[in-house]
């Protein structure tokens, strides 16, 4: 009798530990969920003149062969104009502040302009669920190289940047749409989509040309 | 009295798997657990809240669409969520 008792107690005590316990595992706990953001700090620049080299055919080859070693497709590259005109779909020519999901006092943050993410939101009193956020870029380079005489005849380039970026959020559920948007911006300037999410050019275009 | 010890045993792992399927995984992130440790963590355990911890741990992890599929099969993602308003803080600004 008194075994079964202390069972009892036992078993009364550790339900009490469970109940207290903040297993995180339950939606109606979730109360706070947000979705917090930090746009980016950018300085963007657009068409501006970079020495690259001091041999004209060197500076041209070696341009090309660094935007085809990034992933760029070569769409078209004359060495007798220095023109270059090269696209890509990497999400790392743009930047897009930082996204931080959760609830507060845990967040997760990522890169706003990450390829793919899904982030808990809230779906009615004391439920969540999953949006899948979806991240694309359209990337168009033009660069143009030409001799400056008079400065030791150094090969200079001129680099501009377009940028075609999409976000969308959809339900994990069965897909359906919650968000769409698509905006278009240049190299020097800075976008901001409806929902508030700002995108800029990460720099990462002229580091390549650069060879940085 | 086999039986009483059985539904005793029964009783104490149940515990266990609800204290430890309720570890937030973003407590294993923040101590350097990997992606694919976490995500491994979750399938182990098998049920849809460690699955759900995983998501809420890596909102970006390369496991995030299996973790979706899972969560779809196990009928655990029925409702539909919606659009939370993005608080946006200052340029730069700290997240936490």
């Amino acid at each position: 009798m008194i075994g079964r008792l202390s069972k009892t107690l036992v078993a009364c005590a550790l339900a009490l530990i469970v109940a207290s316990c903040d297993t995180h595992t339950v939606d109606g706990e979730l109360r706070d969920l947000s979705v917090r953001y930090a746009p980016p700090s950018l300085e963007a620049e657009d068409g501006s003149l970079f020495k690259i080299g001091s041999n004209y055919r060197t500076s041209f080859n070696t341009s090309l062969n660094r935007l085809r070693g990034a992933g760029f497709k070569i769409i078209s590259a004359d060495a007798a104009t220095g023109e270059i005109r090269a696209e890509s779909n990497a999400n790392n020519l743009i930047t897009c502040g930082r996204l931080s999901v959760g609830e507060r006092g845990s967040p997760n943050i990522f890169p706003a302009n990450a390829e793919l993410a899904v982030i808990e939101v809230p779906a009615g009193p004391g439920r969540s669920s999953f949006l899948r956020r979806q991240v694309a870029v359209h990337t168009t380079v033009d660069i143009r190289l030409g001799v400056v005489s008079g400065r030791n005849n150094a090969v200079f380039a001129s680099i501009g940047e377009s940028h075609v970026v999409n976000i969308s959020l959809a339900q994990v559920t069965d897909g359906q749409e919650v968000y769409d948007q698509t905006v278009q911006f240049s190299g020097g300037e800075i976008r901001r989509f409806r929902r508030g999410i700002e995108c800029g050019s990460s720099g990462e275009v002229r580091a390549i040309i650069l060879g940085n | 009295m086999t039986k009483k010890i059985s539904a005793w045993t029964m009783f104490v792992r149940a515990f266990l798997v609800t204290l430890f399927a309720g570890t937030p995984a973003s407590q294993a992130q923040q101590s350097g657990v990997s992606d694919d440790d976490a995500w491994n963590y979750a399938v182990t355990v098998g049920t849809a809240a460690a699955v759900r911890e995983y998501l809420r741990s890596f909102p970006t992890g390369v496991h995030i669409e299996d973790a979706v599929r899972l969560l779809l099969n196990l009928g655990e993602l029925s409702s539909t969520g919606t659009l939370p308003q993005l608080q946006i803080t200052e340029t730069g600004g700290n997240l936490y």
